[in-house]
């Protein structure tokens, strides 16, 4: 975990920096004519949070790396977080255009050939045909929730 | 008097079982499904719950928490992998059971340990909750700021490997709280614009994305690199198997009664603690039983005691948890937390001043929850041939339907397509999160008690501005701060290497 906590510590400490001077001051307001300004508190934890990242930082340079201490995330789990995020993002595109029935079938079936049920064809066919239009119909008629 | 009797009649009305029996039954479903479990199904359910009175819905809930700690131990037995991370300590014994031929014993043993520790716990929580109300309403804001900074540090503290991760990932969770209207002059604060943010980001879209869906990103990337393949159980109702293998005897059971009263105490006071958790209470369950057996070798090799030890533990915790939710408003564990955002759904406040708003839904609840112990007995009892069946059921089915389910609940939300953005969003972080070792329960406890902490913590700024020092002279506060910072020295200290 050592060079990962690193890692991690200096993201979180630039984007911690960054926020406490760029998105804040845009974002949210200084002056209040009651109390106390809205910034306070969002501030007082972005500092707690830069500090505390840079306290993980600090606490591993110091430490002696250990044989046993692989990386957490290696090429491959970025590569499929990538593609599983492009993956989401098509079906969320999906359902928002082409309505949850048609667009949950498709997430269905690609989700279930990905995982290897491509020696199924019946199952995933029947799977991605009921699965979307059973929860369509129970969210419809039992929960009065009308998906896109 | 009144709202006792008032609360318990709500409860027994047809529909509200009817509720309280379904929540049981799907927690049982869900614990007993490889790869899902209790909180998973809590954050993708809370939505439905709008469309049903508080009580069906929060006893729904609840009911899924229930049968979901005893549904993880249909797999940890059968599997010898946990259904939900609290039964590990249960497959310790179980499994070794089960090849035994004695699965059905095992599996039995862990229902009746998991309902007695369930009950013992609700009734420490009926007993309890209400007097720890009445000191929690005359604390003042400065104390509630202490409370609150008290609880996330033992939360950052406990919940993960890292005390200083554990800190940033509730530092995190409470700085995403403070999106939306300021709660002083309704600025709208890191909205950029949105007008969907401005009630703040939705904690129930967030729980769906952190929990469920990016879990099953995991699962589906681990299935890749393992290469997948289907899960092989072990027969427990084979005709070959005597009876006496199949059933807990008396003695059996008395043999074991110590052992869970002992494990039941443990869980209790564990779900008390906000932060530890079920999978702790289950191993020191665990733990103590061996400590006090007098054969402790056989602990591990297919010990009943084993079984009954750390079901009656981790399921101890259920009831127990919800006292610091009821009695301050502190939600004591990640179930808790999701079930902040069902009361909030409909306009309740949990914390010390819904025994004096709501009393008769507390008491409803508390009567849902001792009806909701039966139902787990007896579903999972006529149950768990079915139960045990889906223990094969293929990954590669039941994940694109939860998928879905995570969209459709998700979009139950808000009803609208931006709720699903933020939790797609919020499953690659917490994707992120998983791997590089961030606490995201801690991360939802954070979010879930920002609101309160902000509030707190501006009252006390603006009473205290003049006179800082006076903060000095208030026992409890100055008590709950010397407690914080002996949390962060015993758990930085005792982490050292992990920091």
């Amino acid at each position: 975990m050592r060079r990962a906590d690193i890692i991690a510590g200096l993201i979180l400490t630039l984007a911690g920096l960054i926020t406490i001077f760029v998105i804040v001051p845009r974002e949210v307001g200084s002056t209040s004519p009651i109390g106390i300004a809205p910034d306070v508190f969002p501030l007082t934890l972005l500092w707690t949070i830069t500090a505390l990242s840079v306290l993980l930082v600090v606490l591993r340079l110091v430490t002696r790396p250990s044989r046993s201490d692989g990386p957490p995330l290696e090429l491959h789990n970025i590569v499929f977080i990538g593609v599983a995020a492009i993956a989401l993002a098509a079906g969320f595109i999906a359902i928002a255009t082409l309505g949850f029935l048609a667009g949950g079938a498709a997430i269905v079936a690609f989700t279930m050939l990905v995982m290897g049920a491509r020696r199924y064809p019946l199952r995933v066919v029947l799977v991605a045909a009921l699965a979307p239009t059973a929860i369509f119909l129970v969210f419809k008629h039992v929960f009065t929730v009308f998906l896109p | 008097m009144e709202a006792i009797l008032a609360g318990i009649g709500d409860a027994l009305t047809p529909i509200n079982l009817f509720f309280i029996a379904a929540g049981v039954f799907t927690g049982i479903l869900v614990g007993a499904i490889p790869g899902l479990n209790a909180p998973m199904a809590i954050a993708i359910a809370v939505p439905l719950t709008y469309y049903m009175s508080p009580l069906a819905g929060i006893t729904f809930l609840i009911g899924i928490n229930k049968g979901g700690t005893y549904g993880g131990s249909i797999t940890a037995i059968l599997l010898n992998t946990p259904g939900s991370p609290e039964a590990t300590s249960t497959a310790f014994d179980g499994y070794p059971l089960a090849r035994k031929g004695k699965g059905l014993k095992a599996l039995k043993m862990a229902l009746y340990a998991s309902v007695f520790g369930d009950t013992f716990s609700d009734i420490v929580l009926f007993t309890v909750a209400a007097p720890l109300a009445i000191v929690a309403l005359k604390m003042g804001p400065a104390e509630m700021t202490a409370v609150l900074l008290f609880s996330m540090t033992i939360i950052a503290g406990l919940s993960g490997r890292s005390l200083v991760r554990g800190l940033i990932a509730a530092a995190l969770g409470a700085f995403l709280s403070t999106v939306g209207l300021d709660i002083q002059t309704a600025e709208p604060r890191l909205t950029f614009g949105f007008a969907e943010l401005q009630d703040g980001i939705p904690i129930i879209p967030l729980a769906i994305g952190l929990l469920a869906l990016s879990e099953i990103l995991i699962q589906i990337e681990r299935h890749l690199i393992a290469g997948g393949g289907g899960h092989r159980s072990i027969d427990i109702f084979g005709r070959s198997i005597p009876r006496e293998d199949k059933v807990v005897s008396w003695a059996e059971w008395k043999t074991c009664f110590r052992t869970i009263m002992r494990s039941s105490l443990i869980g209790t006071g564990i779900g008390a603690l906000p932060g530890i958790g079920a999978i702790v209470a289950g191993f020191l369950g665990y733990g103590a039983a061996k400590r006090a057996s007098k054969h402790p070798e056989r602990f591990g090799t297919g010990e009943l005691e084993g079984v009954a030890a750390a079901e009656a533990a981790n399921s101890a915790v259920t009831g127990a948890n919800l006292i610091p939710l009821l009695a301050l408003g502190i939600p004591g564990s990640l179930s808790a937390a999701i079930l902040i955002g069902a009361f909030l759904i409909h306009g309740v406040d949990p914390g010390p001043l819904i025994f004096k708003e709501y009393p008769r839904l507390v008491y409803g609840i508390f009567a849902a929850m001792a009806v909701a112990n039966l139902f787990n007995l007896v579903i999972g009892g006529f149950g768990l041939r079915f139960f045990a069946l889906l223990v094969r059921f293929p990954e590669s089915a039941t994940h694109p339907i939860i998928i879905l389910l995570c969209i459709a609940g998700a979009f139950a939300t808000g009803s609208s397509m931006f709720s699903v953005g933020i939790m797609l969003v919020f499953a690659v972080l917490g994707y992120f999160m998983r791997k590089l070792d961030f606490s995201f329960a801690t991360f939802i406890i954070g979010f879930a008690l920002g609101e309160n902490f902000e509030v707190f913590f501006r009252q006390t700024v603006i009473l205290f501005m003049d006179r800082p020092m006076e903060l000095f002279t208030r026992p409890i506060v100055l008590a709950l701060l010397a407690l914080t910072i002996w949390v962060l020295w015993r758990t930085g200290h005792r982490r050292a290497p992990a920091a």
